[in-house]
């Protein structure tokens, strides 16, 4: 048996080389029998904080990643003040709410049509449609679609039929087009293209309806310790219209692209959702968050168990711990982020340049709550907002249900991972509507207040404090410690460690691996199926390294020579 | 941006994550630009960290971008190399299946291709050598070269026309390395 067994390694699944890599074992029926992920993330936030003012982390934290900056940013101030017993005002919440609510409906965006719909969409099959076909198409799955007229289609056609045959662009250059696993008509596949051009439009606009609060992009400085700094946006009725108008329209792409395509999608991929592709061990975990004025929670909080959803546990911070038994650093037994250290210990690759499955494999630590691995992002927070009967997203969830066939188990795929991605864009965008109209009440009723004042100077000296806090990936945490008023130790849990976690010490695999695991590969030199599960719980590892990779192209014309004697 | 109508808008955009040491290597170059020319017609000079999609932003706002950045390649560039290139040459290269999730600069000008109206990009790039220490600084061997990049950039600027002057009083690279490294947050004095 063992030596009809393959290895296949899968590097970079992104781009950069090492940056996330998957091996896995497949057998002879090519089904995955064994997975390893191997990553590259942020590391060494602590060194660089510690010494420093604790009202300061925020500027630093937020340089973490360019993507998530604002999550990190609010994460950073909110573990500050978790610390101080520092409680914003209400109007500060809402501000820094607009901000993040609006980053939650920009990445699902961005992540589902720019970032993975590909892996579900053929752009040369694209080219074949039948536009007056795929317009109708289009009317069964809206009754007024997002610009899906025949002549729009037939525009967008021409566009990526010129781009696609012009070999340009890498990006349409180098799928696995005509893959097997590709299930959309050419009419579906080019729906789906027409929308990845408009998303690209819209995410830039709510890029600036996030800038309307988040004052000076791209490095924010609207946040500080105790509330936010952007107080003349807030009264400013013009600026709250302005972002208004770009939510609105943005609401308009969703409920007419984006979850009409998601709904085309679970259709034609259903029998990988009922067969469970992409399924992981089930033990998912959200921390809540986002009251409404109502103090109804936006998401609800709680933790499920390999897939029993007849049961639900609280949530406790106090059971998150890091561990490195199989990550490359020396201090290995699970510990509280609290007193973790990040001393590296790098156990090298095998001579061939493969991970030592055996060994240490990963930059990644292993987080773990009450010693498990646990799946986080929308499907966890849509499923326990389901299950908790949440006044805001159970009702989002059960449309969607309805409307296309789906159980909650079906959500436990890779498929299922974006349809509640997609089902979690609506509900967010909807209720910032909700979250704008009260901060307008409060300013009618001369509740100005965006800052709470407080004494540096008679805070206490030693603390520590925590902020845990729902974005778009998943359950992200800081964690500060502070020893005479200078920051003594820092880390930061992010949700992508979280899923993308190595095995542990008890052999347990990350969510990642266990998505991989049972998979099928219609062929192992075009492993489009691990693709799809890695994807689907949308990646971030943009913290790690951002040089150019120009490798493979001779550019020795274009170098610069210091002329003379600079 | 600029406000003037009939002169084209430009900038220069320096990108990189300034915790990995060289990585920083674009933005200190442009801030150390802001910091001791100025440029008539004027330009933004912007730090633009590490924004993934929003660089398609940037992209569509400007008629002419100097993006400045590191690059890995592969023949004889040793750390502290310096090359010019424009976005045309390294299109092509922002391959789909290989790149997914974290969105680099490769991409980010192909998709911009795409958005369709974006500025004319002229990379400007430097080969690091240390992007593995967690530090607000540079290696010796790019403060050595980083004299090249930024005079390449201002000719650069010079071909575009515009006019480059040197400010009255000059603010070092150190001194520059050593305000990114003690930002300090607003608000700090009023309690």
């Amino acid at each position: 048996m063992t030596q009809t067994k393959q290895k296949i390694v899968i590097d970079p699944v992104t781009r950069i080389e090492g940056h996330l890599r998957v091996e896995i074992e497949v057998d002879e029926n090519n089904t995955v029998t064994e997975a390893w992920a191997s990553g590259q993330l942020f590391r060494g936030i602590e060194t660089i904080l510690k010494g420093r003012d604790p009202r300061d982390t925020g500027l630093i934290a937020q340089r973490i990643c360019g993507v998530c900056t604002n999550s990190h940013y609010r994460a950073s101030i909110t573990a500050v003040e978790n610390a101080y017993g520092i409680v914003p005002p209400r109007n500060a919440e809402i501000v820094r709410n607009l901000v993040s609510l609006a980053l939650f409906v920009q990445d699902h965006i961005v992540h589902y049509y720019h970032l993975h719909s590909l892996d579900y969409v053929d752009v040369v099959a694209a080219l074949s449609a039948d536009c007056e076909q795929a317009s109708k198409v289009a009317h069964q799955w809206h009754k007024q679609p997002y610009n899906c007229s025949q002549g729009d289609l037939e525009a967008v056609q021409e566009k990526l039929s010129s781009f696609v045959k012009a070999g340009r662009l890498g990006l349409f250059a180098n799928g696995y087009w005509g893959h097997q696993q590709y299930k959309l008509s050419p009419e579906e596949n080019l729906i789906h293209m027409n929308h990845y051009l408009e998303a690209l439009r819209i995410q830039r606009e709510v890029s600036k309806a996030i800038a309307i609060f988040a004052g000076k992009t791209p490095h924010p400085q609207n946040l500080v310790v105790g509330g936010v700094t952007s107080v003349m946006d807030m009264l400013n009725p013009q600026r709250l219209n302005d972002y208004l108008f770009i939510i609105k329209d943005t609401q308009e792409f969703l409920k007419r692209a984006y979850l009409p395509d998601m709904k085309m999608v679970v259709a034609a991929y259903n029998d990988d959702i009922k067969a469970g592709f992409g399924r992981g061990r089930g033990n998912f975990m959200t921390s809540g968050g986002f009251p409404l004025g109502d103090d109804e929670p936006l998401f609800e909080s709680g933790v499920i168990w390999a897939h029993d959803f007849d049961k639900l546990d609280e949530f406790d911070v106090t059971h998150i711990t890091e561990e490195a038994a199989r990550s490359w650093y020396a201090d290995e037994a699970p510990t509280s982020p609290f007193d973790e250290t990040t001393e590296p210990f790098y156990t090298d690759l095998n001579t061939d340049g493969t991970l030592k499955t055996e060994g240490k494999y990963s930059w990644i630590k292993a987080p773990r709550y009450q010693g498990e691995p646990m799946e986080v992002g929308p499907a966890a927070r849509m499923l326990i907002g389901y299950l908790k009967g949440g006044k805001y997203v159970k009702p989002y969830m059960q449309h969607f249900m309805d409307d296309t066939g789906m159980e909650l188990i079906d959500f436990s795929s890779s498929v299922g991972r974006n349809a509640a991605r997609a089902v979690e864009a609506e509900v967010v965008c909807d209720m910032i509507f909700g979250f704008v109209s009260e901060l307008i009440e409060n300013i009618k009723y001369y509740d100005e207040e965006t800052w709470t004042k407080y004494d540096f100077e008679s805070l206490p000296m030693n603390t520590k404090g925590c902020a845990v806090v729902e974005v778009p990936r998943g359950t992200l945490s800081h964690f500060v410690r502070i020893d005479e008023a200078k920051v003594q130790n820092y880390q930061a849990v992010v949700p992508t460690t979280w899923n993308a976690s190595p095995k542990d010490a008890k052999g347990r695999r990350g969510p990642y691996e266990e998505a991989i695991v049972g998979l099928t590969l219609a062929d192992p030199k075009q492993p489009l199926e691990v693709l799809r599960a890695v994807h689907s719980f949308d990646p971030c590892l943009a913290c790690a390294v951002h040089v150019i990779d120009a490798k493979g192209k001779t550019l020795a014309e274009h170098r610069v020579h210091p002329i003379g004697g600079l | 941006m600029t406000e003037a109508e009939n002169t084209p808008n430009i900038a220069v955009l320096g990108v990189g994550n300034i915790l990995f040491r060289d990585e920083g290597l674009g933005i200190y170059a442009t801030q150390f630009l802001k910091d001791n020319y100025d440029f008539s017609p004027p330009i933004d000079l912007i730090d633009g960290g590490t924004i993934g999609m929003n660089l398609i932003h940037y992209y569509q706002s400007y008629d002419h971008l100097l993006l400045l950045d590191t690059i890995s390649v592969d023949e004889e560039g040793e750390p502290g190399s310096v090359y010019c290139l424009p976005s045309e040459v390294l299109q092509g290269m922002g391959n789909y299946r290989r790149t997914a999730h974290e969105v680099e600069v490769l991409q980010t000008l192909e998709l911009g291709a795409l958005a369709g109206d974006v500025a004319d990009i002229q990379v400007i790039a430097m080969v690091p050598e240390d992007m593995d220490s967690v530090s607000i600084s540079l290696t010796d061997t790019v403060k050595q070269t980083l004299p090249l990049l930024i005079q390449t950039t201002l000719e650069q600027l010079e071909k575009l026309g515009v006019e480059v002057k040197q400010k009255i009083s000059p603010v070092s690279l150190e001194q520059i390395l050593r305000r990114y490294d003690q930002q300090q947050a607003p608000f700090h004095n009023v309690s």
